[in-house]
C-alpha cells in the first residue's frame, strides 16, 4: 500500500464512510456489418435455356437444354465462402476500478460467409502491446476467462450465415495498477465446422458440414482477405478462416486524499493572540477551527462523493455562528469579541477550489467562493445532530449537465477538485 | 434352364446397359427437337501451367472446381441442327440461373442479335433502351446485375448439320 492510500485509508477511518463510484462506459454495440446475402452453401445451381426455330417457315416444337445436373457439366454446387469479422463492442477502453471483479470486454463475432459454422474462440494478453484506442498494454487482469471465454479457448454454439453473437472477456482488476494504466487483449475467432472440427480449404471435394441445407462435397474457399500487422501478430492472417480484434481495460481510480486539521483561533485569555504574540491556547472557552479537506489527484477520474461523516468529541460544542475573532481597530490589541464569518447560525463554510466549474446558485462550486450553511438539520447539505455532522455531498455538490454526462448525478468531485469544510468547536 | 443361352443373356444386358452408360450424357443433355439440340454447359476459367510452365487460362466444369459466391461462372449454350432441313429464326431464350447475376458485357454469339430482358422475357431490347423504375418512380438505365434473361437470335438460317455456340458469364450471389 503506498503512502497516498494508506492515507486515504486513515482518513475515512477517521471521517467515517465515504463512499465512491467511477463512472463506466456505457458499452456501445458494433454495428453488425451489412447482409451479404449469399447464396447458401450446397446450393446446386443448373441452367436451362431454349431454342425456338421454324422449318419451311413453319413454327418448330421448342427445344430445351435438358436434364442439368452435376454430372453433365451443365450444374454445380455452390461451395463454402467462409467470411468472418470479429469487433469491439467496446467504443473506447472499458474503465475499471482497482479490485474489481468480472470486467468484461465484448466484442461481436459476425459469421459473413454462407454456411452455418461454430467457431473456436481463444484470446491472449498482449504484453506491451498497443492499446485499440491508443496507449500501450501495461498491467494485466487477473482470473481472464470468468465468463464466456471460459477457459484458454472455446467453441461457440452455430452461427448462421449473416448473423452475429456476443463474445465477453471476462476479468478482474488487481488491487496494485495505477490510474490510467492500459490491460490490452487480443480476441481471435477461427472458423469451426457445425461439429466443432476444424475447417480446411479445398478446391473442390470438401465436405461442407451445413445444417441449413444438406450436406454436400463442394470448395471451401477461405474469403478472409483483410489482415494486417496488427492482426497478424494476433494469429489472424489474410484467407486463413480467422478473425480477430483487441479491446482493453483502462484503469480509472479516483485519487482522493484526506486532511482534517485543527487549529485554535481564539481563547478567552489571549485573544487571537496577535497582541501578547502567543497563540492561542484550547482552554475553555477557546474556539477550535476545524478544516477538513477532500482533493481528488489532477488527471485523476471523477470521484462520485456520497456522504461524510465526522464525529465531535464529548468535551467540545459545535459553534453555531463560524465565529471568528473581531477585527482589531488599531493593531495590536487584545480581541475579546467576537462574530460571525458569515452570519448567526451559519456554522458551517464549504468551498471547491481548483476547479473549472462554474457553480449553481447556493453551492460551492463556483471556484474558491465560499457558501455558509446552518448547523440545523435542515438538508441544506451539511447536518449537525449531535454528536455527528454529516455533509451529502449530492446536496452540496449539484448536478451540473455539461459535466455528468454519464452518471448524470451529483456529487461528484473532478480530478484536481479539493471540497473543503470549515466548523468551529468550543473547548467546554 | 440353358446354361449357355443364359450367358448369352446376360452379355447382351451388359452391352445394352454400357451403351445406355456411354450414350448417357448425350442422352441426358442433348433434347432432340425435331434434328436441332442444345447443350448447356457450366465452367469457369482458372490460371494453369502448360508445358512450357507458361502461366495459361484453361476452362474447366464449373462442378469439379471452386465455386463460391461471388465467383464468376462461364454458361456456354451450343446448338446443332442435326436435322436435314434447314432452321429459320432460330432464337436462344436463356434466363439468367437462379442465384445467379449476369456479368455486364459479358455475351457473346457470333452471327446473332443479342437482347436483354429485365423482365423475365416479357419484353427485350437492347441493354442501353433498358430503364429501372425505383420505387420513387425515378428511372435509371439498366445495369447487368438487373438482367433477367438473354436472347440470341442467329440472324442466318441454321443449315443442316452446322452448329454453334452463344455464351454469357454469370457471378455466384
Amino acid at each position: 500500500m503506498n503512502r497516498k492510500r494508506q492515507h486515504l485509508f486513515r482518513s475515512l477511518l477517521f471521517l467515517g464512510t465515504v463512499a465512491l463510484t467511477v463512472p463506466q462506459l456505457v458499452l456501445a454495440a458494433a454495428t453488425p456489418p451489412a447482409a451479404n446475402n449469399y447464396t447458401k452453401a450446397c446450393t446446386t445451381v443448373t441452367n436451362t435455356a431454349n431454342l425456338t426455330y421454324k422449318v419451311n417457315g413453319v413454327d418448330q416444337t421448342g427445344v430445351n437444354t435438358g436434364t442439368c445436373t452435376t454430372g453433365n457439366g451443365c450444374a454445380f454446387v455452390v461451395g463454402n465462402r467462409i467470411n468472418l469479422l470479429v469487433q469491439s463492442n467496446d467504443a473506447a477502453n472499458v474503465t475499471v476500478l482497482p479490485s474489481s471483479t468480472n470486467q468484461q470486454l465484448s466484442f461481436l463475432l459476425s459469421n459473413t460467409g454462407n454456411a452455418r459454422q461454430t467457431y473456436l474462440v481463444s484470446f491472449v494478453s498482449k504484453t506491451g502491446g498497443a492499446g485499440p484506442f491508443g496507449g500501450t498494454d501495461s498491467f494485466n487482469m487477473t482470473n481472464p476467462g470468468a465468463g464466456s471465454v471460459s477457459t484458454a479457448s472455446y467453441t461457440t454454439a452455430v452461427v448462421d450465415p449473416d448473423t452475429s453473437i456476443n463474445v465477453t472477456i471476462n476479468a478482474d482488476t488487481p488491487g496494485a495498477p495505477a490510474n490510467l494504466d492500459l490491460a490490452v487483449y487480443a480476441l481471435l475467432a477461427e472458423t469451426r465446422k457445425v461439429d466443432g472440427s476444424a475447417e480446411t480449404a479445398n478446391n473442390g471435394d470438401g465436405t461442407i458440414e451445413n445444417s441449413l441445407l444438406a450436406t454436400c462435397t463442394a470448395a471451401i474457399v477461405y474469403a478472409d482477405t483483410t489482415a494486417n500487422a496488427t492482426t497478424i501478430a494476433d494469429g489472424d492472417s489474410a484467407r486463413d478462416a480467422k478473425a480477430s480484434a483487441r479491446g482493453a481495460y483502462i484503469v480509472q481510480s479516483s485519487n482522493l486524499t484526506f486532511s482534517k486539521t485543527a487549529t485554535t483561533i481564539w481563547d478567552p485569555i489571549n485573544g487571537d493572540g496577535v497582541a501578547a504574540s502567543v497563540t492561542p491556547k484550547a482552554i475553555p472557552g477557546a474556539l477550535i477551527r476545524y478544516v477538513i479537506s477532500i482533493s481528488n489527484a489532477a488527471a485523476a477520474t471523477t470521484a462520485a462523493l456520497q456522504a461524510i461523516t465526522d464525529g465531535l468529541p464529548s468535551n467540545v460544542t459545535l459553534d453555531p455562528d463560524l465565529k471568528v475573532p473581531a477585527a482589531c481597530a488599531t493593531p495590536p490589541c487584545l480581541v475579546t469579541a467576537l462574530a460571525a464569518e458569515s452570519a448567526n447560525g451559519k456554522g458551517f463554510k464549504a468551498i471547491v477550489t481548483g476547479t473549472t466549474r462554474t457553480g449553481a446558485a447556493g453551492s460551492p462550486l463556483a471556484n474558491n467562493v465560499a457558501e455558509y450553511y446552518t448547523t440545523a438539520s435542515d438538508a441544506d447539505g451539511v447536518e449537525f445532530v449531535t454528536p455527528n455532522i454529516t455533509l451529502t455531498a449530492g446536496t452540496l455538490l449539484p448536478t451540473e449537465a455539461p459535466d455528468y454526462p454519464v452518471l448524470g448525478g451529483s456529487g461528484q468531485l473532478k480530478g484536481g477538485e479539493i471540497l473543503t469544510l470549515t466548523f468551529n468547536v468550543t473547548v467546554n | 434352364m440353358n446354361k449357355h443361352k443364359g450367358g448369352t443373356t446376360m452379355k447382351r444386358v451388359i452391352a445394352v446397359l454400357l451403351a445406355t452408360l456411354l450414350l448417357a450424357p448425350a442422352v441426358l443433355i442433348a433434347a432432340p427437337g425435331g434434328g436441332v439440340e442444345l447443350i448447356s454447359r457450366a465452367e469457369v476459367e482458372v490460371m494453369q501451367q502448360n508445358e512450357k510452365g507458361e502461366s495459361v487460362k484453361k476452362r474447366i466444369e464449373a462442378a469439379k472446381r471452386n465455386v463460391a459466391p461471388g465467383d464468376t461462372v462461364i454458361y456456354t449454350i451450343s446448338y446443332a441442327n442435326n436435322g436435314n432441313k434447314p432452321a429459320s429464326d432460330v432464337a436462344i431464350n436463356n434466363p439468367v440461373p437462379e442465384h445467379m447475376l449476369y456479368v455486364d458485357k459479358s455475351v457473346e454469339g457470333i452471327g446473332t442479335r443479342i437482347e436483354f430482358s429485365i423482365d423475365k422475357g416479357k419484353s427485350y431490347g437492347q441493354l442501353g433502351s433498358l430503364k429501372i423504375k425505383n420505387k420513387a418512380g425515378r428511372e435509371r438505365p439498366a445495369r447487368g446485375d438487373d438482367i433477367t434473361n438473354l436472347r440470341w437470335t442467329i440472324e442466318k438460317p441454321l443449315e443442316p448439320g452446322s452448329k454453334g455456340s452463344v455464351s454469357f458469364r454469370a457471378k455466384v450471389k
